[in-house]
């Protein structure tokens, strides 16, 4: 009696295997993939348990030290071998280590909130209004239009001012703002998989709409989402650190942000001390970067052209 | 006189790297063209009909493939000189890696320009994709004559306006009496050949009667349209060959160029007629997505045919198309064959097709040449069990409500084929040898060769 | 109960097309203009025509796998709907919302389908390319609520069918061959044991062993099952190896319906003729008759009024529906005085068309008018321009000629006996 279950699932295991492959055989891609897998990780342990990582708290706020407000050097630069501050503190006293690891937790998580939920909401909006047009594709697709047309700084901004600046009105901005990004990338491929002869043969077959729209044209379209949405993850990451960078955080709150660490320690920088910019500043450069360069190799690796 | 084949293929070799490994689309071919007839070769999916045509016209894609082992000749010149030079396949196990030597590559590359396009040209199956949709049908039938054909361009305007009453008389009843030997003989000198030239995209006009095609010859003969400076510089020209030192003055350039772009015109235009187009005026500007899938074809057939190939390969030039065109199509090659005398390689699936255009026939299976002989002895003697088997399954007035004859199987991998004879595993006939060794091609009667272990 | 599986009448279907991005004028394609089909239970109807001629149209309109335009379809009908269509009565509403496949709700035709099957001519698209094979197979068994462990044991069954092993289940479409893959369509649209099963050219793709390997599973399935098919190609003589009557269709029409041996040994529409002399026969002995048509297919967007081939026919003459904008041309051409002598001192300054029949010509100088009834019988035998057939009466009156064509009418499928239906008016 041979196991039914593992071999449905070993062509796919095949499939995968062979993703994977052209993935890692660019070696840009690669270096993506393995900056991303070290970020998601980092976050993964903080949120288990961050005495792993060295961090002496596990409050989700950044703890000021108003004793000794002002900035220390990381620890190396004085004796190569003490790494007890590794990445020094910024304004006000506050350790840079701890602040980056909490941060890249939180924005990895905010981030991924964002572009799921955005997702989620563009790719049913638009497949939707690709199998269905008319007035509903109208509709829907001259709402995307004026979500293209406001800038996406200047909308936050202002629902932050009526709606009080929380970081949970800021994700409710950004996802209004990040759905039509998907509605139209699905609903471009959703058109072409809809044409397809298999869409026709499942109606022949008497498959009801909603299973081909979910069970057929829905995975069809999935490969540029995949890249889309590893660079948005990168784009909103920014976005959020931006926001914070210029001053959105709510004025008492001490939450830990790469945006808003750096942010706050830049006066500081533009008198010497270097490493309150420079080291948060780095983390989200190379968050951003791996996340760019994933999504160019998945964008090659789900290309069906090359798969053969 | 034995006659020389126009093109010889030995033993060639043409492989790809593929994720999975290398496959091995060619395995040792061999084939000869000669000078003025069709060879048809057969053949289903991937047994390297295609490949073969690309690896001829040296088109194929130099990071996925190339000719590792063997020689091409066309006209006793080798297309081959730079294999494993140029564009290298280096061998893992069943994995391997292709690198391109850039500048090993264009040399190659610009010598095969100088045949290809001029000597031998290729008319391709989906005409669309050969045809730029940008650009006017005109632009680019007439852009290759200026820029590669002013020679013949000239020749053709002093042949109008230099010759003789007595010589055109003389040309003139060698065409309209279809005299051949006497228009080879006239071919010889360029200036003849030029006007040889006109004067029979006149004859064949089939709109006109024999009084208009009169007229249209008395308007050759008026001489218009044209300075006598022209004229002089182009004489010197066509003598001394300076082409280049006269065409490099940018004034006195684009001055000498104009009547030639008109001569290229009337050129596109008489090349257009000549594959049965007949309103070829309005056509020069129309643009590629106008025109229906035969009318495509047709333009395609026009510019292959446009410098006078000696070899045209045909690489299923009908298959897109309907049977009621594609017998258009295939009764203008055969027209155009006899006219201009050139050999054809004419690669199809469909044995019909085969059957009215071939001379002589090479069937290929999974990268070899099985079997090879003229069209009856392929057709009504068929030797190598394949061939045998690929003419039973064709559906036929005797097959009518019974069943076909099958082969079973399907075609192997081309990354991993059999050992030996590559049709072995489906052969009814298999005996123990078949599954270690390649059978040579083997002489069974005059021009009939076959490669199996059962002769 | 009767014998016939599927009675449609006057089907029709029109593409919209816009024709620019502002203008608000519409264009129909005809892809079907009014075909009547009747298939019998157990037959194998073979459908042939060229690219464009709107054969795949009808395939799929047959399943309403798109909305038609007009006309009634019904499958499987009663005697009493066979005896009113015979008898050309009208249908009322309720029974066309009943029996008609045209007009019934979405969920009857669902139903439908389980009775009615279709196999695509590519079979690398008719195959989703994220589903298993088994999955695929056992698509329409499960919209029909089989569970998945009866669903896949019958899928075991039709992979062996059809002559693939039960290792091909767990394997994605890019797995397989051409030929595998039109075996696992089959046995897709035979999951539901459907009574009738159209088959668009389902051997197009494929190479000629393995579409001799498809014909001859075809065959085995029809005789084992029992199947009505409706076989639709472009490829002639596989048409005739397995249909037992063809039916012909020239843009959007059924030019005529034979039995096979009957439509081969004498095929009496013009154009029908000319496609079974275009048909490549691989024998090199075989010398054809080759019949040529002219021109290309006419765009389907404004077909030829009367008879639609009558643009292409050698044998068209005075009824088979020419209009005035085909004469202008030859007109024109013919009315030249240095062509014909006999016009001199005619100059010809316009032609204006009137209506479908009618057309003037305008001189600015005519002297004369009493050779161009000559000049064209002329030209219409000498030069073979049948378009002047067309003319019914010339007359002239000061500077103009008015030119009177026939009316064109449509033919209609006429039986010449044996079952032998052509529309064309030399029969």
């Amino acid at each position: 009696m041979f196991d039914k279950m593992s071999d449905s699932w070993k062509p796919r295991i095949e499939n995968f295997k062979i993703t994977m492959k052209i993935l890692l055989k660019s070696p840009a891609s690669a270096i993506g993939l393995i900056i991303v897998l070290v970020y998601f990780i980092i976050a993964l342990l903080d949120q288990v348990d961050p005495y792993i990582l060295g961090i002496t708290t596990n409050v989700n706020t950044l703890i000021p030290n108003y004793v000794n407000t002002a900035p220390q050097p990381p620890s190396w630069l004085t004796n190569p071998w003490d790494f007890s501050l590794p990445f020094g503190t910024t304004y006000p006293g506050i350790n840079l280590y701890d602040g980056i690891i909490k941060a890249i937790r939180i924005d990895i998580a905010f981030s991924l909130f964002v572009v799921v939920s955005g997702a989620i909401i563009g790719i049913v909006l638009g497949v939707f209004s690709a199998f269905y047009g008319g007035w509903f594709d109208e509709i829907i697709m001259r709402l995307t239009d004026i979500f293209f047309s406001i800038p996406y700084l200047v909308l936050v901004i202002a629902l932050g001012v009526f709606l009080g600046r929380s970081l949970e009105i800021l994700s409710i901005g950004l996802i209004i703002l990040w759905w039509p990004i998907y509605a139209r990338v699905v609903r471009g491929q959703a058109l072409s998989i809809k044409e397809q002869t298999y869409v026709e043969a499942a109606r022949a077959s008497g498959v009801k709409n909603s299973r081909i729209i979910f069970r057929h044209i829905l995975p069809n379209t999935m490969a540029p989402i995949f890249v889309q949405f590893s660079f948005d993850l990168a784009t909103i990451v920014l976005a959020l650190a931006t926001l914070y960078f210029i001053g959105f955080a709510p004025s008492n709150s001490w939450l830990p942000e790469l945006g808003f660490l750096s942010s706050i320690g830049y006066e500081y920088a533009i008198v010497g001390d270097w490493w309150t910019i420079v080291f948060p500043g780095f983390a989200l450069m190379i968050f951003a970067l791996g996340m760019n360069l994933l999504g160019d190799g998945l964008r090659d690796a789900l290309d069906p052209r090359l798969r053969r | 006189m034995e006659k020389q084949p126009l093109l010889i293929v030995r033993n060639l070799k043409t492989h790809f790297v593929t994720w999975k490994g290398v496959v091995k689309a060619l395995d040792g071919i061999d084939l000869e063209i000669y000078p003025g007839e069709t060879l048809g070769l057969v053949g289903e999916t991937g047994c390297g009909k295609s490949v073969t045509s690309y690896s001829i016209m040296g088109l194929l894609p130099p990071t996925q493939g190339t000719i590792v082992e063997g020689s091409i000749f066309f006209n006793g010149i080798e297309l081959t000189k730079n294999v494993g030079k140029d564009v290298i396949i280096k061998y893992k196990g069943k994995k391997a890696k292709i690198k391109v030597n850039r500048r090993a590559y264009n040399k190659t590359q610009d010598f095969l320009n100088k045949i290809r396009g001029k000597e031998m040209s290729m008319i391709f199956q989906e005409p669309m994709t050969a045809l730029n949709p940008v650009l006017s049908i005109g632009y680019q039938l007439t852009e290759p004559l200026i820029q590669h054909k002013k020679y013949e361009l000239m020749m053709r305007i002093l042949a109008r306006h230099t010759l003789g009453d007595k010589d055109f008389e003389e040309i003139k009843n060698a065409v309209f009496g279809e005299e051949k030997e006497r228009l080879m003989e006239l071919s010889k000198d360029p200036l003849k050949y030029a006007l040889i030239e006109q004067i029979k995209s006149i004859y064949y006009r089939k709109d006109l009667t024999s009084l208009q095609k009169n007229e249209l010859l008395n308007e050759l003969r008026k001489k218009k349209g044209i300075s006598r400076f022209h004229l002089s510089v182009y004489k010197k020209i066509v003598e001394s060959k300076y082409e280049s030192i006269f065409f490099k003055i940018p004034l006195l350039s684009s001055y000498l160029m104009r009547p030639l772009r008109e001569e290229a015109n009337k050129k596109a235009i008489e090349l257009l007629r000549m594959v049965n187009i007949y309103e070829p005026e309005s056509l020069l500007s129309a643009y590629p997505h106008e025109l229906s899938g035969g009318m495509r074809q047709r333009v395609m057939i026009a510019m292959a045919l446009s410098c006078d190939p000696k070899l045209l390969i045909a690489d299923e030039p009908t298959t897109a198309l309907d049977v009621t065109t594609q017998a258009q199509i295939l009764d203008l090659m055969k027209d155009l064959k006899e006219r201009t005398s050139a050999s054809i390689l004419f690669i199809t699936h469909d044995l019909g097709v085969i059957a009215d255009m071939a001379d002589r026939i090479s069937v290929m299976y999974a990268g070899n040449v099985v079997e090879n002989g003229n069209k009856m002895q392929i057709f009504y003697n068929p030797k190598h069990p394949y061939t045998r088997g690929l003419l039973r399954s064709v559906p036929t007035e005797e097959t009518m409500k019974s069943k076909l004859h099958i082969i079973p199987g399907s075609i192997p991998n081309m990354i991993d084929p059999p050992k030996g004879c590559k049709f072995h595993p489906r052969c009814e006939f298999a005996m123990d040898i078949c599954s270690r060794e390649r059978p040579p091609m083997k002489e069974i009667e005059e021009g009939h060769y076959v490669a199996c272990w059962l002769y | 109960m009767g014998n016939t599986l599927i009675v449609g009448r006057g089907l029709k279907k029109f593409f919209e097309i816009k024709t620019g991005l502002f203008s608000r004028k519409r264009l129909n394609v005809k892809a079907v203009d009014g075909v009547d089909i009747t298939i019998n239970k157990g037959e194998v109807v073979g459908l042939v025509g060229e690219s464009g001629c709107g054969k795949t149209t009808l395939g799929r309109l047959i399943l309403r796998l798109i909305e038609p335009t007009d006309g009634e379809l019904y499958y499987n009908p009663s005697e009493e709907i066979l005896e009113k269509i015979k008898n050309g009565e009208k249908i009322s509403q309720d029974e066309l919302k009943k029996y008609s496949i045209f007009h019934m709700g979405k969920n009857d035709v669902r139903e439908l389908r389980r009775h009615m099957q279709i196999v695509f001519q590519d079979p690398y698209s008719s195959l989703d390319p994220r589903y298993l094979i088994k999955d695929i197979i056992a698509e329409p068994l499960r919209s029909f609520g089989w569970d998945s462990k009866d669903a896949y044991s019958r899928v075991e069954e039709l992979l062996k069918s059809v002559g693939l092993g039960p290792e091909f289940m767990n394997k994605f479409p890019h797995e397989l061959s051409g030929g595998q893959r039109q075996r696992v369509a089959i046995a897709r649209a035979l999951a539901l044991k459907p009574e009738f099963v159209v088959l668009d050219e389902p051997t197009s793709a494929l190479d000629v062993s393995v579409q001799a390997q498809v014909l001859n599973l075809l065959d085995d399935l029809r005789k084992e099952l029992d199947l009505t098919m409706l076989f639709i190609s472009h490829h002639i003589l596989v048409v005739r190896h397995i249909a037992d009557r063809i039916m012909v269709m020239y843009l959007g029409k059924i030019v005529e319906i034979a039995e096979t041996k009957e439509i081969f040994k004498n095929p009496l529409h013009p154009y029908t003729q000319a496609l079974l002399s275009a048909v490549p026969v691989p024998d090199p002995k075989t010398k054809r008759m080759k019949i040529h048509l002219e021109g290309e297919v006419p765009s389907p967007v404004n077909p030829p009024k009367g008879c639609s081939f009558h643009t292409r026919c050698k044998f068209a003459f005075e009824k088979c529906g020419w209009t005035a904008n085909e004469l202008v041309e030859y007109l024109r051409l013919v009315m030249d005085p240095t062509r014909n002598e006999e016009l001199k001192g005619n100059i010809l300054d316009e032609i204006e068309i009137v209506s479908d029949t009618e057309l003037i010509m305008r001189f600015k100088e005519l002297e004369n008018p009493g050779n161009i009834r000559g000049v064209i019988d002329k030209e219409k035998i000498n030069n073979n321009i049948r378009a002047f057939y067309g003319i019914m009466g010339i007359e002239a009156s000061g500077k103009e000629v008015k030119i009177k064509l026939y009316e064109p009418k449509v033919p209609e499928l006429k039986n010449v006996g044996n079952n032998h239906f052509v529309a064309c008016f030399l029969h």
